[in-house]
C-alpha cells in the first residue's frame, strides 16, 4: 500500500464527470448471483441487514399476535402449552437477537456511519459482509428449528436449570445457545467495523469535538457490544458444554452455580437494552436537530450522557436478579445504580426538548415518530424507576407489569426511532420520499394500538397475572383486560401493513428525493440519492459540527486519492488529520464461504462435539482464501489524470 | 496557570487529561468490584468500615480526575472553543468531558454508598 500525504485543494475544474465515471468503474460491485454474495459495500450490506431484520420483526410480530390470540379469553385451546412455550421463546429471541440489535445497531450503523464520516466504505468490509451472513445463518438455525418442532422453549434468556440437560432433553435449548453464538459473533464483527470506521475514517476536520452525536452514540454502542457480548457467548457456550459434553458449570450438585449463568447473561442483558436504545437515541438526536432547524442543544452534555450511559449500563445487571436472594449490599448498590442511570437519559431528553423549544419546528413524518418515542419511552422509563426499587420489583416480579415495562422501553426506544430513521433516510437509500399521508396513518394506527395493548398490561400485572402462562381460569377475572390488550394488536398490525404498502408504493411512485430533501447538515446528504458506489466524488473536509450548514461553498476537499484502485483515507483518531491511504479489499466471495463453513461447524456441534475439529479445517481454508494476497496494486497514473 | 495564546503542543493528549478521562470510570468500577468482593468478609468479620473506606478512597480518586481535568482546562489558550478544529479546541473539549465524567461518577459512588451508611451494609 502506498503511503502519501493527500493534497487539500478546491473542488474546481477537475473533470468531475470523468472522475465519477472512473470511480464508479473502480468501486462497482459485481453483478449476478455470484456478485450478490461477493458484495462488500456498506450501503448494500447495511440495507440487507435492515431488510432481513425487518422480516424477522414481522415474523416475531406474527408470534406476538398468536400470543395475544391465545390469551384473549380464558382456557383458550388455540395453542397448547408446549407450542406456547416455543412461541414466546421464539418471539423474545427473534425480537432481541434477530431484529432489535441487527436493525438498530448493525443495519443503521453499517449504512449511515461511513456516509456520516465522509468515507468511501466501512473499515474491514469483508468482516462486515461475513457478519451479515453469519447473522442470517443464526436466524435460519433458530427458525429452522422452530418450523421442525425443535424451537427453543426455555424463554429468551434460557435460565438454568430449566435449560440444562436434566430439564430440557433434546436439542431445543442447544439451538437457542448456538443461535446466540451466531448472532453475537456477527454483532462483534460489526462493532469492530463501526468503531474502526469512526475512529480512523473520519473526514479531515471532523475532530473528536465535531463528531455528530450519532457517531458518538455508535462508538459507545460498539464498545459496549465488544465488552458485553462475550459474556453471553460464554454463558451460552458453557450451557452447551453442560448439555453436550457433560460438564457441570451450572449444576450445583457437582459444585456448579446456577446464579453464575444469570450473572453472565444479565451482564450482557442489561447493556443490551442500551445497545438497542442508544441507536434509537442517536436517530432521535439527528432527526430532532434537522427538523428543529438548529444545532442540537447541549452537545457536550449529550456526549457525556451517552458515554456515562454506556458505562453505567454495565452496573445495573443485578436488578434483573433481585428476586434471587442476593445480599442486601448488592440490592442497595444496584438499586442506586439503576436509579442513577435515569439521569443521563433524562439529560438527553431535556436537550432534545430544548432543541425543539429554541428551534423552528417542522413537524415532518420522522419528527412525528420522535414525538411518539418521547411519549412511549418516557412511560417505560418511569415504570423502570419503579422496578429499580427492590420492594416494588419483588411485588411485580414475573408479572405482566414487567412485560408492559420492557415493551414500553424497547418498542419506545427502538421501534419508534427506527421508523423515524427509516422515514428520514428512506430518500437517501432509495432516491424517493415516502408518502406522508400513509406514513401518518401508519404512525397513528401503531401508536394507538401499542398503547391499548401495552398500557393495559400494566394493570394485568398489578392484578397478578404471571408471564409465560399459556392460559388462565375464568375465576381470575383477567379476561376483560386481556381482550382489551389483544384488541390493540389489530391496530398495530394494520399500521405495519400500511407501512409495507407505503414502502412498496413509494419505491415505485414516490416523489424524487434529490440530494438533501430535508435540508439536513450531515455529510450523508451531500451526495446523490441513493449514493454512488464510491459515496463521495472527493473525500470531504469538515469545518464545523454541522458540515452542510457550517461549511462555505468552497470548503476544501481531499484530492490525491487514486481512482483506479479502491483507496480510502485514514485519519488520526482524535484530530482527524490525514495520516495515510488504505486500500479497500474489494468484493469477495470468501466472507460468504467462510460464514457457510462456520455455520456448518456451529450447527454440527449441536449434534456432535466432533463437528468442531472437523469443521475447523474448512473454516481455515476459507479464511486463507479470504486473506490471500492479490499482488501489487496497478501502477499509479500521472497526477494530472487524478 | 495563566492561559497562553502561543502555547505549543506535540499532538499528544496530556497525561493529566488522560487521567481525568478515565479516573471517574476507574474509581466507580473499583468501588463496585472491591465492595462486591469484600462484602462477605466485611460482614462476617464485623469490619464494616472496610466498605466505607473503599467508597471514600474511590470517591477521592474520582475527584482527582476532576482536579487534573480542571488544571488542563486552565492551561488552554483563551481562544480555545468546544467546536474549533485545532488541537487546543479538541483538548479543551476533552477536558470538559473529563471533568464531567469524574464528577458524575463521584456522584454515582456517593449514591451507592449512602444506603450502606444509612442502612448498614449487612442487614
Amino acid at each position: 500500500m502506498a503511503v502519501a500525504e493527500p493534497i487539500l485543494g478546491n473542488d474546481q475544474d477537475t473533470g468531475q464527470s470523468v472522475l465519477a465515471h472512473r470511480l464508479a468503474r473502480t468501486w462497482r460491485q459485481p453483478r449476478g448471483l455470484w456478485g450478490w454474495f461477493s458484495n462488500t459495500h456498506h450501503t448494500d450490506i447495511g440495507i440487507r441487514f435492515m431488510v432481513t431484520a425487518f422480516i424477522f420483526l414481522l415474523l416475531g410480530g406474527i408470534l406476538a399476535v398468536l400470543i395475544r390470540l391465545q390469551l384473549v379469553r380464558p382456557e383458550n385451546s388455540l395453542i397448547g402449552p408446549d407450542l406456547y412455550n416455543q412461541v414466546f421463546t421464539m418471539h423474545g429471541s427473534t425480537m432481541i437477537f434477530l431484529f432489535a440489535v441487527p436493525m438498530m445497531f448493525q443495519g443503521f450503523g453499517v449504512y449511515v456511519v461511513p456516509l456520516m464520516c465522509g468515507a468511501r466504505n466501512i473499515a474491514f468490509p469483508r468482516l462486515n459482509a461475513f457478519s451479515y451472513y453469519l447473522y442470517v445463518g443464526g436466524a435460519l438455525v433458530l427458525w429452522g428449528g422452530f418450523l421442525t418442532n425443535t424451537g427453543p422453549d426455555v424463554g429468551w434468556f434460557a435460565y438454568v436449570p430449566l435449560s440444562g440437560p436434566a430439564y430440557s432433553p433434546g436439542h431445543r435449548a442447544d439451538i437457542w445457545s448456538q443461535m446466540i453464538t451466531f448472532t453475537e459473533v456477527s454483532a462483534l464483527g460489526v462493532a469492530i467495523c463501526i468503531a474502526t470506521t469512526i475512529l480512523r475514517y473520519r473526514a479531515p476536520g471532523m475532530t473528536l469535538n465535531r463528531m455528530p452525536i450519532l457517531l458518538w452514540e455508535k462508538l459507545v454502542i460498539s464498545l459496549a457490544v465488544i465488552f458485553a457480548m462475550p459474556a453471553v457467548m460464554i454463558a451460552s457456550g458453557l450451557l452447551l458444554l453442560d448439555r453436550l459434553v457433560g460438564t457441570h458449570f451450572f449444576n450445583p450438585a457437582e459444585g456448579g452455580d446456577v446464579l453464575l449463568y444469570q450473572h453472565l447473561f444479565w451482564f450482557f442483558g442489561h447493556p443490551e437494552v442500551y445497545i438497542i436504545f442508544l441507536p434509537g437515541a442517536a436517530i432521535v438526536s439527528t432527526v430532532v436537530e434537522c427538523f428543529s432547524r438548529r444545532r442540537i442543544f447541549g452537545y457536550t452534555p449529550i456526549v457525556v450522557s451517552v458515554v456515562a450511559t454506556g458505562f453505567l449500563g454495565f452496573s445495573v445487571w443485578v436488578h434483573h436478579m433481585f428476586a434471587t436472594g442476593l445480599p442486601q449490599l448488592s440490592e442497595s448498590f444496584f438499586t442506586a445504580a439503576s436509579l442513577m442511570i435515569v439521569i443521563p437519559t433524562g439529560v438527553q431528553f431535556f436537550c432534545w426538548v430544548a432543541t425543539i423549544w429554541h428551534g423552528r419546528l417542522q413537524l415532518r413524518l420522522p419528527m412525528l415518530w420522535c414525538f411518539g418515542f418521547f411519549f412511549v419511552f418516557l412511560i417505560g422509563g418511569l415504570s423502570g424507576v419503579m422496578l429499580a426499587s427492590v420492594p416494588v420489583d419483588l411485588q411485580v416480579h414475573d408479572t405482566y407489569f414487567v412485560v408492559a415495562h420492557f415493551h414500553y422501553v424497547l418498542i419506545g426506544g427502538a421501534l419508534f426511532p427506527m421508523f423515524a430513521g427509516i422515514y428520514f433516510w428512506f430518500p437517501k437509500m432509495t432516491g424517493r420520499i415516502a408518502d406522508t399521508t400513509l406514513g401518518k396513518w401508519h404512525f397513528w394506527l401503531f401508536f394507538i394500538g401499542f398503547n391499548i395493548t401495552f398500557f393495559t398490561l400494566h394493570f394485568l400485572g398489578l392484578h397478578g397475572m404471571p408471564r409465560r402462562v399459556y392460559t388462565y381460569g375464568p375465576d381470575m377475572h383477567w379476561h376483560g383486560l386481556n381482550a382489551v390488550a389483544s384488541s390493540g394488536v389489530v391496530f398495530m398490525t394494520a399500521g405495519l401493513l400500511v407501512f409495507l404498502v407505503n414502502v412498496f408504493r413509494s419505491l415505485r411512485t414516490g416523489e424524487t428525493a434529490g440530494n438533501n430533501p430535508w435540508g439536513d447538515a450531515g455529510l450523508e446528504w451531500s451526495m446523490s440519492s441513493p449514493p454512488p458506489p464510491y459515496n463521495f466524488l472527493h473525500v470531504p473536509t469538515v469545518g464545523g459540527r454541522d458540515p452542510l450548514w457550517d461549511d462555505p461553498p468552497d470548503q476544501p476537499v481531499v484530492v490525491g486519492l487514486r481512482d483506479d484502485i479502491r483507496e480510502t483515507l485514514v485519519t488520526h483518531s482524535l484530530d482527524a488529520d490525514p495520516q495515510h491511504k488504505d486500500e479497500d479489499p474489494g468484493p469477495s466471495i470468501w466472507p460468504f464461504l467462510a460464514s457457510v463453513a462456520v455455520s456448518a461447524a456451529f450447527v454440527g456441534s449441536i449434534f456432535t462435539p466432533w463437528a468442531v475439529p472437523i469443521g475447523a479445517p474448512l473454516v481455515i481454508v476459507t479464511l486463507v482464501g479470504w486473506l490471500w494476497p492479490h499482488g501489487p496494486s496497478p501502477t499509479p497514473r500521472p497526477a494530472e489524470e487524478v | 496557570m495563566a492561559r497562553s495564546k502561543h502555547q505549543t503542543h506535540d499532538g499528544k493528549t496530556p497525561t493529566g487529561l488522560s487521567w481525568s478521562l478515565i479516573a471517574g470510570f476507574a474509581a466507580w468500577a473499583m468501588d463496585l468490584g472491591l465492595s462486591y468482593m469484600l462484602e462477605k468478609h466485611s460482614c462476617y468479620s464485623g469490619h464494616h468500615y472496610i466498605l466505607h473506606v473503599i467508597s471514600m478512597v474511590c470517591f477521592v480518586i474520582a475527584l482527582s480526575g476532576f482536579g487534573t481535568g480542571w488544571m488542563e482546562f486552565q492551561r488552554f489558550p483563551a481562544s480555545a472553543s468546544e467546536e474549533g478544529g485545532s488541537y487546543f479546541d479538541r483538548v479543551h473539549f476533552q477536558a470538559l468531558l473529563g471533568m464531567a465524567f469524574s464528577l458524575s461518577f463521584a456522584v454515582v459512588i456517593v449514591a451507592g454508598a449512602v444506603p450502606r451508611w444509612i442502612l448498614g451494609p449487612c442487614e
